[in-house]
């Protein structure tokens, strides 16, 4: 019975180790090959580079398609939490006709395809023969990104005790210091994490923004489609490499703040 | 039955608070069908009631959290009906403390006085003096979380009282609290509300909290009050059936109306004949059943043999300390069996389980009313 009990136990580690080595594999892939002086993968050390590093960070494509990421998913998240909060609030805390259909409407883009959306901001950019600026990349994103916000803010809106805005009412704060002197601060691990995850996608959508953004306001991703469509060389990797590292250094400082678990809702708030 | 509390304070203003009238609606459901209500100032005032009954609307009503449909709502002598929560003056403490998670206990209990433009050194000596009161000099520091549930509710009920409210308003305080601590606060919170002198409405569905607890009960089922008056008053005259039945336990007993003698009326049970008050009977013809309602400790056992009023069989002994619960299963009861509360240590050996027993009377004051369809809630 022991040893039974003992191989169906390394049975498991062992099935367990090749999901989570199948999980990180793309990851490692990319990361061996950024970090590759020639153009094919292999050991031993002596031929790791820093070279497809430097060339991508010196690579103006690049460098501007950071610059509009930055820029784009600062102003698109701000906006959808600003919105999805309101939104959010409205849903949790009111209760009127067509409530469902609002928030069918509101979460909807979930289940639109991207190039859909895409596609349609194009046309409707070229039916009021508005310009390809950084104003409809910013509107595309908003769309894309309002669900998740929206989730985020109405999640921790649900946890939210009502009775803590009851107490501090009678202890005489108007509505608008339980906003500012409670309901805010209680709500903060949501908003922020809301706002994270929304600019993090952001930052990282490709397929709506290969429709909406022009040679003047392309994205990192699409700079990177376009750099990938003529060259084959490692610096697509070695971006790749600073894109994780990037993530993973936010999504820390994150953890640091308000605990990963409230961050990505994988435990309860409260 | 709506005499003011027997209180030893001097000409004490007797409708500090006020309720005339008030309904309130959520829908189809009437929560509150015209109550009225007048509470004395200092005095601590219970609403008791099943859940529903209409007891947390009137906290919320009372609050400011929600408006009456009709109804005039009056905090010392002013009508209040439409002034928000955060101008009344009202401390509240909730069942689940709801103490703000992100601020220390200084900063919770200082909450009310920092709105209140008091200076540092004001909102400093008021702090002293609250945390002091409920004994949590020292703990000023401390988040919420690294306090006891009975230390958290001593912070809520320091933060209700910094702002020296009108009114207190606790809401079933003592239901998170384990038994032993729940006695405890509850002398305390007593103790403390005397000393103060704060006006206070308490809301539990617990009738022995309701009874140890309070200057008046007024208790409370589907939106209307059943009845107000000092414990003694709701125990021992209860208004109706559902008071009755709903303060203390109660053994119904069936007996049979023999004449209406004015006030009084005779009631046979068993061998026995008593006499009862008739106020609860109306126009009732002899010879109609009546229900007795009897509390457990105006029963005794006695030999089977006497002419006891009905007899039966000891189905259950239970050792209580100070006395012991007999359950008795006789026909005479409604239910099939009565509780009798027996003090004499002796009475388990003397009456063992399944021993046949008489079951007497040991006051006059068993309540007779008519038979009812409606099942007992």
């Amino acid at each position: 019975m022991g040893s039974g009990r003992a191989f169906r136990g390394i049975l498991g580690i062992a099935l367990v180790s090749a999901i989570l080595c199948f999980l990180l594999l793309p990851a490692l892939v990319v990361t061996i090959a950024a970090f590759n002086a020639r153009a094919i993968l292999s050991f031993p050390p002596d031929s790791l580079s820093w070279r497809w590093f430097a060339k991508a960070l010196a690579y103006e494509d690049f460098r501007a398609g950071f610059r509009n990421g930055l820029i784009v998913s600062a102003c698109a998240s701000t906006l959808a939490l600003l919105v999805g909060a309101a939104f959010a609030f409205v849903l949790d805390r009111y209760s009127f006709r067509l409530k469902r259909t609002l928030e069918a409407v509101l979460v909807a883009p979930l289940i639109i395809p991207h190039f859909t959306i895409g596609l349609g901001f194009l046309i409707v950019a070229a039916g009021l023969g508005a310009t390809r600026g950084f104003a409809i990349v910013v509107a595309c994103h908003l769309i894309l990104i309002l669900p998740f916000v929206l989730r985020s803010v109405y999640i921790s809106l649900r946890n939210l005790d009502r009775r803590l805005e009851l107490a501090a009412a009678s202890l005489g704060a108007s509505p608008l210091r339980v906003l500012m002197n409670v309901t805010i601060p209680l709500l903060a691990p949501g908003l922020v994490s809301g706002w994270l995850f929304a600019a993090i996608l952001s930052f990282n959508e490709f397929t709506a923004s290969l429709f909406v953004t022009s040679q003047r306001t392309q994205t990192l991703p699409v700079a990177m489609y376009n750099y990938v469509r003529e060259y084959a060389d490692p610096s697509m990797a070695a971006l790749s490499v600073m894109y994780i590292v990037a993530t993973a250094t936010l999504l820390i400082i994150a953890n640091s703040f308000f605990g990963l678990g409230k961050v990505l809702h994988v435990e309860d708030v409260r | 039955m709506d005499d003011p509390p027997a209180r030893s304070e001097p000409a004490a203003d007797r409708s500090f608070l006020r309720l005339e009238g008030v309904s309130k609606r959520f829908g189809d459901v009437t929560a509150l069908n015209a109550v009225s209500l007048d509470v004395a100032r200092g005095e601590i005032l219970t609403l008791l009631g099943p859940s529903g009954g209409g007891k947390t609307t009137m906290l919320n009503l009372l609050a400011g959290f929600i408006e009456p449909d009709t109804g005039t709502i009056e905090i010392d002598h002013r009508i209040v009906n439409n002034v928000p929560p955060y101008r009344r003056d009202i401390g509240i403490l909730f069942q689940n403390y709801a103490l703000f998670p992100h601020m220390n206990v200084a900063a919770n209990v200082g909450y009310g006085l920092k709105l209140r433009r008091l200076s540092r050194s004001q909102i400093r000596r008021r702090l002293d003096e609250v945390l002091a009161l409920v004994h949590l000099t020292g703990y000023e520091q401390r988040k919420p979380r690294q306090l006891s549930g009975g230390q958290q509710q001593r912070v809520a009920l320091a933060r209700a009282l910094a702002i020296a409210p009108k009114v207190l308003l606790l809401d079933e305080p003592f239901s998170a609290l384990d038994k032993g601590l729940r006695a405890s606060m509850q002398t305390e919170l007593k103790d403390i509300q005397r000393s103060l002198g704060v006006t206070t409405i308490f809301v539990t569905h617990d009738q022995s909290e309701a009874l140890s607890l309070s200057d008046r009960i007024a208790v409370l089922s589907e939106g209307s009050i059943r009845q107000i008056g000092t414990p003694a008053e709701i125990y021992v005259h209860p208004a109706d059936r559902f008071v009755a039945g709903f303060v203390g336990n109660v053994n119904v007993l069936r007996g049979r109306l023999e004449r209406l003698d004015g006030q009084n009326a005779r009631v046979s049970l068993g061998a026995t004949t008593l006499t009862v008050s008739a106020m609860r009977l109306g126009a009732l013809a002899p010879g109609a059943t009546v229900e007795l309602f009897v509390r457990p400790e105006q029963l005794r056992l006695a030999e089977a043999i006497e002419s006891t009023m009905c007899q039966g069989v000891v189905a259950a002994q239970a050792y209580q300390g100070t006395h012991i619960d007999f359950h008795v299963k006789t026909d005479a009861a409604i239910s099939g069996r009565v509780l009798v509360r027996q003090a004499q240590v002796d009475a388990m050996s003397r009456w063992p389980i399944g021993s046949c027993v008489g079951i007497a009377l040991t006051s006059k004051d068993a309540i007779a009313f008519p038979v009812e369809s409606r099942p007992l809630t």
